[in-house]
Order: structure tokens, then C-alpha cells, then sequence
């Protein structure tokens, strides 16, 4: 099997189908004979979601239910990637995140292009800020399901960029050339997940602190491995309650600063940016698509 | 048909390689030589001299490069002078096609752009991914701005020699964005924020398959202006239209002009716009409509090699 997707999910209720939408044959671009699976890893939610929504989307879906796991997400990961069946793993940590219809086609060129890919999908906040600031404006759920409607998705799933900002944190601007340190959509073969040792699940906190960070890390710094960014494709987040997503900026920060001396614990040493050339790939679907031309 | 001969290797090889370099040099022996050099190893990065061939097209120069001299600069380039040569390019880039083994071509109309070091593997890494691609490189004046301004500022050779010697290109060619200026930084006036993203018509290291050239009915020798006129754009637009085609712009790459007196870039602005006129008619008259470039959507590829190449995206 080509790709699987392993999307971790924790009472996501509201957010799954959509997210399953946008991971469907229907709507990824050719994908219509691409062999792939999604697996939903649910790492413990306080209700099972109903297997028969996830099947909905075809018979590539399936669920996975962990009873009573970690807080963390590491050991979901690491369950879904050993049930998985793909060459290339794609680990969506967060399953909060829908995706644009090009990821997988753009994602899957960059394994045709690269030994040893190491792909990343940029970070969206559905709405038109960071959602730590824009749930104190007003933005919620029904706003967002307001949004979706708006730009008639799934139909038109580029229009997402519509109705979206690009993660910012602390950046000025941010362009499609930003160095990413994380993705929520990541890319790279099974082999290479195993050569770093999977997800390291000393990362214990809940939402795994920087698990995430730390296995783009310690992928992109092994011999070989080649970071690609994708341009004009992105996983877009919906609001739900996150660890670190929908809280205010000062518990978000208090929150990073922990997980950052947790790092330095595991590693030894201040997690820093690689070095490593980046690659780019992709194109620009639309005009909001040109993130660069934002005022932001 | 004019009367055209060929002078030089003229033994056709029948092994196939992965890539052919076309590179149309008129009148550049001071130029030329550092384009072929930036076009080979140990320059080049990431590609074997063994899968690739640079071929040298000499159109009929009244100063012709030394073939001794060109083909000792690699054991992969191929030096070809073509005889009565028609001043417009387009027969000895057919000439180049028909020579070439390589199943994917790398066209350079103008032998005075020097190349970064990715620009071969970077290209040929598309074509392992997508089918039928053509691939199109920036391209840079050497200097501080347009050609077609600075040597009205006194911008000559010399100047450029230092430029070059100065960032010892050879050694570190991604530098060469630290002493260039993009083709198109102006746009309607202003200076564009998108310059790797804006749509290229043309490109001078365009690369597709052999097949694909052939598809789109080679090089159009009718026109046959000096330089081509919109010989480039043309065959660009022909490729793209094909159904099978995808387009691909590289990020971080590009092609650098240096100055040779060549026929649209090193004069004046006005002139260069009179000029554009002249050649827009005769396509007009060639194919019976305008100009239009292709509308078909652009895939971006690449990499972003230091901070004087980013700079352009802001």
C-alpha cells in the first residue's frame, strides 16, 4: 500500500466528519485509485465515536479505539503507524485539521522527487486570526460552521483559504517560506518513523508537549533526509478545545515554556530550527491562496 | 532550405542519456566559456557528468569560440558551429535537438547566462515525479538592475569580471543572487512581492522531454528574426498547451545574463519595448492571433538557497 494517514483524534466529535471528508477519495485529487487507508486512532475519548461515521467514507477508513491510553498522543502514534499498511505515513496529530484537495498530490510528488522525503503541510487556523486570539473576539463553533458553509465546502475545498489564517504565533508576516518546525500533516516513510524510533513517548504531557516538534526534528537531522514544504496546500484547524490551540496566548506560552524545559530534559539540549535546505513544492490554487500578499 | 552545413563532431551517438544542454552561444568568447562551466561539474551539484551532455552551438559566429578550448572544459561537452547560420536561433536549436541524446533537453537560446549550481538536478527531479513537465528557471541580470538601464550607467564588462571575481562564483554560485537584479522586479510600476511566483512566458533554461519538443513542432524557424523574437515564448506556449503537459517554475534556481551585446536585453528600455512590438507582429502574423501566454496552472518547486534569493518574496 502507498500512504497510510494516521489521524489522532480525542473527543472530536463535531470535527471528525469533516475532517474524514477532506482525507476522502472524493475529495483528494487523484486519488481515486491511490491505494491508502486512514486509520482514526481515538486516543481515549470520554465517548466512542460511532465506527459507522468513520466507514461512512469509505472502506480505506478505519477506527481504532485505545482504552484508558497515555495523555500523550506518542503511543497513539506509534500504535497507528504499527497497524499501518502504507510505504509513506502521514501523522496528523491533531484530527482537528481539515485538509486542502492537493495535499496527498502534492505530498505523494515529493516522494516521486526525494530519496527520503520529509514532508510538511502548513498550519491554518479556520477564522482570520490565531484562534488563542480570535475566540476572545467572539469566533466559536457556530461561526465556523458559518464560515464553512459560506465557501460551500467540501465542494470547493481551495476555498478554505478563503475563510482561514496561516499559524502566526510571533511572526511578523508569514509567507509560504517560513521554516516550518512542526506540521500537522507530516509526511515521510514508515521506514524513516522507525529509523528515528518513532514517537518518543517520554513526551508525556496531554497533546504531547513537543512530540511533535521532536519527531520532525529528529527525522529532518537523519542522513539523507531532504524537508519539503508544500505551497498552497494546508491542514486547516477547527476549534475544539485543544491543549494548546484554543486557550488564551498567556496559558498557551506558560504551557510552551514547560514542554520546552521537557524537551531539554529528554534531549539535552534547547530544541533549535534546523539547518537543513528546505525544499518547496506546490502551487497557488487561487488569489487567497497568496498568503504573502496578506497584511499580516 | 539555406544552404547549411555542419563543422565539427558530427558522429551521431546512439547511447541514450538523461539529459541534453542546448546552449546557443553568437559572438560570446568572453561569456560563453563561464556559462558551460556553470553548466558542468564539479559546479553543477547532484548529477552525474556521465548522465548528461552539454551541447555547444556555435550560429555561425564571425568570432567563434575554440573548440579545443570548449570541449577540454568537460569530457560531456559536444562543440558544433552551424555554417550560414540564419540569424535567428531557432535552426541551431533544431540542429542541437537533433543531436542530442538526451530523452529530456535543457534549452538555452542565450549562451550568456551563467546557471546556479542546482538548476540540472533541481529541473530533472520533476521529471521523476511528473510525466510530462516543462520546466522554466528565472531569470537574473548581473549587476545592480536591468541591463537595458545600467549600461547607460557606465555598467560595462569589466565591472562584471570584478562582480563575479568578487563573490568567486565558481566556489559559491548561489552568491550570484547577491550581485543580480530579476528580469521582472518591476510590475505595473512598483516592485512585485511575488517575483518567484509571478507566471514566466519564457525561460532561457526551459527544459522538457525530447518528445515533448518534437509534440509542440520543434523550434519554428519562420521566426527568424535576430534572436528569435518571441521564438522562445512561443515554442514555450506550444509545449504548455499540450494536453499531457504540466508546468513547473523552480524556486531558488535561475540563469544569470551576462552582458554580450545581445539583441533585446543589453539595449535601452524604449528600445526593448519597440522591439517586443516588432516581434509581437510577426508571431500575429505566424500564427494568425496574439500573443497570449498559456493560462495552465503553475506547480512551484525548489528551495530557497540564502537570504539574497528570499529577499525577493518580500
Amino acid at each position: 500500500m502507498k500512504l497510510s494517514i494516521i489521524l489522532i483524534v480525542h473527543n472530536m466529535a463535531r470535527e471528525i466528519p469533516r475532517t474524514l471528508q477532506s482525507l476522502s477519495r472524493d475529495y483528494q485529487l487523484e486519488a481515486v485509485d491511490l491505494q491508502y487507508e486512514v486509520l482514526v486512532i481515538d486516543n481515549g475519548s470520554d465517548q466512542k465515536i460511532n465506527e459507522s461515521i468513520v466507514n461512512e467514507y469509505g472502506e480505506q477508513f478505519h477506527y481504532h479505539y485505545l482504552d484508558n491510553p497515555p495523555a500523550s498522543p506518542g503511543h497513539a502514534i506509534n500504535y497507528g503507524v504499527k497497524s499501518a499498511k502504507g510505504d509513506v505515513i502521514a501523522i496528523m496529530i491533531d484530527g482537528a485539521h481539515l485538509l486542502t484537495p492537493g495535499v496527498f498530490k502534492f505530498a505523494l510528488a515529493a516522494f516521486g522527487a526525494f530519496k527520503n522525503p520529509l514532508v510538511m503541510t502548513r498550519y491554518f487556523f479556520m477564522g482570520n486570526g490565531d484562534q488563542n486570539d480570535t475566540v476572545h473576539q467572539g469566533y466559536n463553533q457556530a461561526v465556523e460552521d458559518g464560515l464553512l458553509a459560506k465557501i460551500n465546502w467540501p465542494k470547493q475545498g481551495y476555498r478554505l483559504f478563503e475563510v482561514g489564517a496561516p499559524f502566526q504565533g510571533y511572526m511578523p508576516k508569514v509567507t509560504w517560506y517560513n521554516k516550518m518546525v512542526e506540521s500537522n500533516c507530516l509526511f515521510m516513510y514508515r521506514a524513516l518513523f522507525e529509523y528515528v524510533g518513532g514517537a518518543d513517548e517520554r513526551f508525556d504531557y496531554p497533546g504531547g508537549g513537543f512530540l511533535n516538534m521532536d519527531l520532525y526534528k529528529q527525522a529532518v537531522e537523519s542522513p539523507g533526509v531532504d524537508p519539503v514544504q508544500l505551497i498552497g496546500e494546508g491542514s486547516f484547524h477547527q476549534l475544539h478545545g485543544g491543549v494548546t490551540t484554543n486557550v488564551s496566548a498567556e496559558d498557551r506560552d506558560q504551557k510552551v515554556r514547560r514542554y520546552g524545559r521537557q524537551y531539554e530534559d529528554i534531549r539535552g539540549k534547547v530544541l533549535e530550527v534546523s539547518e537543513k535546505d528546505v525544499y518547496y513544492l506546490g502551487h497557488l490554487p487561487t488569489l487567497q491562496s497568496k498568503i504573502h500578499l496578506r497584511n499580516n | 532550405m539555406e544552404d547549411t552545413s555542419l563543422q565539427g563532431v558530427s558522429k551521431t551517438q546512439s547511447d541514450t542519456l538523461k539529459l541534453s544542454v542546448i546552449v546557443i552561444v553568437y559572438n560570446m568568447q568572453r561569456a560563453a566559456p563561464r556559462s558551460i562551466q556553470s553548466l558542468l561539474v564539479p559546479y553543477q551539484q547532484g548529477i552525474d557528468p556521465n548522465d548528461y551532455e552539454v551541447l555547444v552551438i556555435e550560429n555561425g559566429s564571425q568570432e567563434p569560440l575554440q573548440e579545443r578550448d570548449i570541449v577540454a572544459l568537460g569530457n560531456n561537452v559536444r562543440y558544433f558551429f552551424v555554417q550560414e547560420a540564419p540569424s535567428s536561433p531557432a535552426f541551431a536549436i533544431n540542429v542541437g535537438v537533433q543531436q542530442a541524446r538526451g530523452e529530456i533537453l535543457a534549452i538555452m537560446v542565450d549562451g550568456a547566462h551563467l546557471v546556479t549550481p542546482g538548476i540540472l538536478a533541481h529541473s530533472l527531479e520533476l521529471f521523476n515525479t511528473l510525466k510530462n513537465p516543462i520546466v522554466l528557471n528565472q531569470a537574473f541580470f548581473l549587476g545592480t538592475g536591468p541591463q537595458t538601464e545600467t549600461i547607460f550607467q557606465g555598467y560595462n564588462e569589466t565591472q562584471e569580471d570584478e562582480l563575479l571575481e568578487g563573490i568567486d562564483w565558481l566556489e559559491n554560485g548561489y552568491r550570484l543572487f547577491e550581485i543580480s537584479y530579476p528580469y521582472k522586479i518591476e510590475y505595473q510600476g512598483k516592485p512585485t512581492k511575488l517575483f518567484w511566483f509571478v507566471r514566466l512566458f519564457e525561460s532561457n533554461c526551459l527544459f522538457m522531454r525530447k518528445a515533448t519538443f518534437e509534440c509542440a513542432g520543434g523550434c519554428d524557424e519562420r521566426f527568424n528574426l535576430p534572436g528569435g523574437g518571441l521564438l522562445i515564448p512561443s515554442l514555450y506556449k506550444e509545449a504548455a498547451d499540450l494536453d499531457d503537459t504540466e508546468i513547473v517554475q523552480v524556486l531558488g534556481e535561475a540563469s544569470f545574463h551576462q552582458l554580450h551585446g545581445g539583441v533585446s536585453t543589453n539595449i535601452s528600455a524604449k528600445s526593448q519595448l519597440e522591439q517586443w512590438q516588432r516581434y509581437a507582429d510577426q508571431y500575429a502574423e505566424i500564427f494568425g492571433r496574439s500573443y497570449a501566454v498559456t493560462q495552465k496552472a503553475i506547480k512551484y518547486y525548489g528551495h530557497m538557497p540564502n537570504w539574497h534569493a528570499r529577499q525577493f518574496m518580500f
